[in-house]
């Protein structure tokens, strides 16, 4: 690297330290076939240690993603847990087929199965989005003044992240977010943003990142490998790495 | 309520507080603690309680960390966009000069729940454990007919929070960004499923927008340069007292030598990456209102929509550049001071921005007792604020307290800030009507040397009457203050 290029990220000691132990999955990869991704979420602000050589640290939450194409739309399921109660939100959404897998329409529960008022949490509810509006549970979800035209959801944009190089989306390109597929957000940018490398003990692994930023969104990246495969998705507070991978 | 908050000497505090000024007012010779007068007895009264056909009401207790209160749009921050908060400020009545007990996590949080100043709970800092046995909350209300619950961030020390609550979701530990979505997901299933007769009590511990305590960690690597061009348009202008020109306490000196010097690298901060540091604490604010907004969506669409109080306060700021300052645990307003709003369609006053009644964390368990129709625990420092949400309140107290680490103190009346760390000459005094920026330390001239010298004699009177605890260290602590 140039002594004058920005430093990224992925240059953070902490985590150039933890990838010299990863293992990414490889090989060819088709984001529109059938898949399932298997993230360790990380927490920024936290030193975690290794607990065996040539592992990952233990992770502060997890998401699974699956994608399955279904006619002219896409399924995805996500399971994401913070790990803190044996916590698990589970949502089954239908998406558009468009570049940024614009959901419409989903299945959320919630549980946590270790915490002591257990009974008291367990819900589950749906969510739409129609004409540009959220509905929660069939109703208007509170005003928040911004249409849901052109617009992703969190967890979708790791999905639709594989397909940008392939849709080739005119960037950059302004779009609205369902964080957690509740909050809608305006304002939201997405960038191509270079290309990176990171070091790994077994050789290094190059990658081409695309850069997300905007209301209640540190800056982000989505770092893709060689075939399109989202293995990192980085930004100040958190760090998900992919870990295993079925096709 | 009121007849129980004696101290050990038999004087009342309030009395204290009325003699106190009267005291101080005479001294000033133009009485500049101005407008002490007597507390009247509806300052703290017990109102029956009230909710759906006279019952007690259900009150949710919302908490952030380290929002300050100038960081809400619709408190005027430009480039931060809050609807939910906002929301709750339109429709509720907000109090705007509204004080931490002691500006970091575990010290605000004992003295939200107990209603005691620090000196009492014996938390100073995040290094100490409560070290007297005052009630908290829960364990107050739970024989009295309430079912008490808590959900996320807790952080009180010596005081197991599932000793004194049902606990529906655990603290997420400073991982605001992983466990803030737990925690309300918890809350909203609570809303789906209670089906007590019994009122509830429910906590609800947000985290954000504490993680930009990991902004100088996690851009440690950007060496104080700005790293992304592309929002050099939206970051925001630095605030009007960015530059400090003034005397200040050798802890502030030193803090801010430290974070210059130490792994913060502030020394190396160009403007533009201060600006990207308050660019990023907004994200942090925004994406807490987000999850304020589910809870309100919970409640809005629950069966307890129409009996449910709703209190929403900080438990310190953070110095978002403010006095080249960043992070928590000193004075200065962006640390201390913080929002609290009382919402309650019908009964709460809506739309109520109250810039005049100083309030403090130490006001939570009364206001709440007070909702709740119950009597307070006795002894405390705070009163309820259910009088000014209620527009019935015609006087109110003359000050507030606040502490922070081992040394520091403040007092703050309707025109001034006073600020004194033991054993520091270097106090501070300033006009908050003048100067809300606190940019000019009046201590510095002589002609205030006597309001100064009340100022301090006002905040160690009041000091004497403290019921202090003895300070018992966290197992493997140090004094030291810990700010994560």
């Amino acid at each position: 690297m140039p002594a004058t290029k920005t430093p990224q990220p992925w240059d953070y000691n902490v985590i150039a330290q933890m990838m010299r132990d990863y293992a990414p999955p490889s090989g060819a990869f088709d984001p529109n076939q059938h898949w399932v991704h298997r993230y360790n979420i990380y927490f920024m602000n936290i030193r975690k240690k290794t607990e065996k050589k040539g592992t990952l640290p233990s992770p502060n939450a997890t998401l699974m993603l699956e994608s399955t194409p279904r006619g002219n739309e896409v399924e995805l399921l996500a399971e994401y847990s913070s790990m803190m109660d044996g916590d698990l939100t589970r949502v089954k959404m239908r998406c558009q087929n468009n570049v940024l897998l614009s959901p419409i329409a989903w299945d959320l529960t919630f549980k946590n199965k270790r915490a002591t008022g257990q009974g008291l949490v367990e819900m589950a509810k749906k969510g739409e989005v129609k004409d540009g509006q959220l509905l929660i549970n069939g109703k208007p979800a509170r005003n928040s003044g911004v249409k849901l035209d052109n617009y992703a959801s969190d967890w979708g944009l790791f999905a639709a992240a594989q397909r940008f190089p392939l849709l080739a989306p005119t960037l950059p390109m302004q779009f609205s977010l369902l964080e957690y597929l509740e909050i809608p957000r305006a304002n939201q940018t997405l960038h191509a943003s270079g290309e990176g490398k990171i070091q790994r003990a077994d050789g290094d692994t190059a990658f081409h990142h695309y850069l997300h930023y905007g209301e209640a969104m540190q800056p982000t990246h989505y770092c893709l490998d060689a075939n399109n495969r989202l293995f990192m998705a980085i930004n100040p507070r958190r760090f998900s790495v992919l870990m295993d991978e079925k096709v | 309520m009121n007849s129980s908050n004696n101290n050990k000497n038999g004087v009342s505090r309030r009395d204290f507080l009325v003699q106190s000024l009267v005291t101080a007012a005479g001294l000033a010779a133009g009485a500049r603690l101005a407008g002490a007068s007597p507390a009247k007895a509806s300052m703290s009264a017990s109102a029956p309680a009230i909710g759906g056909n006279g019952a007690k009401p259900n009150i949710l207790f919302i908490t952030l960390d380290q929002i300050s209160c100038d960081s809400i749009h619709a408190y005027g921050c430009k480039g931060v966009n809050t609807p939910n908060l906002d929301f709750l400020i339109q429709n509720g009545t907000s109090f705007t000069q509204s004080y931490s007990a002691n500006p970091v996590c575990c010290p605000a949080r004992a003295s939200w729940f107990t209603g005691h100043y620090s000196p009492e709970t014996g938390i100073m800092n995040n290094s100490y454990v409560m070290a007297k046995d005052w009630p908290d909350i829960g364990q107050w209300m739970k024989p009295r007919g309430y079912n008490v619950v808590y959900t996320g961030k807790w952080h009180v020390p010596g005081r197991p929070v599932q000793n004194s609550f049902r606990v529906l979701s655990s603290d997420p530990k400073n991982t605001a960004s992983t466990g803030d979505i737990v925690t309300t997901r918890s809350v909203e299933g609570f809303l789906q499923n209670y089906s007590d007769s019994k009122p509830f009590f429910l906590s609800a511990g947000l985290l954000n927008p504490h993680d930009i305590c990991s902004f100088s960690l996690t851009n440690s690597f950007y060496k104080g340069h700005m790293p992304y061009e592309q929002l050099a348009d939206q970051l925001p202008d630095l605030p009007g007292n960015f530059h400090v020109n003034m005397t200040e306490p050798k802890e502030i000196v030193a803090r801010r030598k430290k974070y210059a010097n130490g792994g913060e690298g502030q020394a190396g901060w160009k403007d533009n990456y201060w600006q990207y540091y308050l660019w990023a604490y907004h994200r942090y604010i925004e994406m807490v209102d987000g999850q304020v907004g589910m809870i309100l969506s919970a409640l809005e669409n629950s069966k307890f929509a129409n009996n449910t109080l709703v209190i929403l306060s900080g438990d310190h700021g953070d110095g978002h550049t403010c006095h080249q300052l960043t992070l928590k645990s000193f004075l200065y307003d962006e640390a201390a001071r913080v929002p609290f709003i009382l919402y309650w369609p019908g009964h709460v006053r809506a739309g109520v921005i109250d810039n005049d009644h100083l309030v403090s964390g130490v006001d939570v368990v009364p206001t709440v007792c007070d909702y709740a129709g119950m009597e307070a625990p006795s002894k405390l420092a705070g009163y309820s604020l259910r009088p000014l949400a209620e527009g019935s309140a015609t006087d109110w107290r003359e000050f507030v307290l606040s502490h922070t680490d081992l040394k520091g103190k403040m007092l703050r009346t309707n025109q001034y800030k006073y600020i004194t760390y033991e054993g520091d000459p270097a106090v501070q005094l300033f006009d908050m009507k003048a100067d809300p920026l606190e940019m000019a330390n009046l201590a510095e001239q002589s002609k205030y040397a006597d309001l100064v010298k009340e100022h301090d004699k006002t905040l160690t009177d009041y000091e004497s009457h403290y019921e202090r605890a003895t300070l018992k260290l966290a197992k493997g602590a140090t004094s030291k203050n810990v700010e994560e």
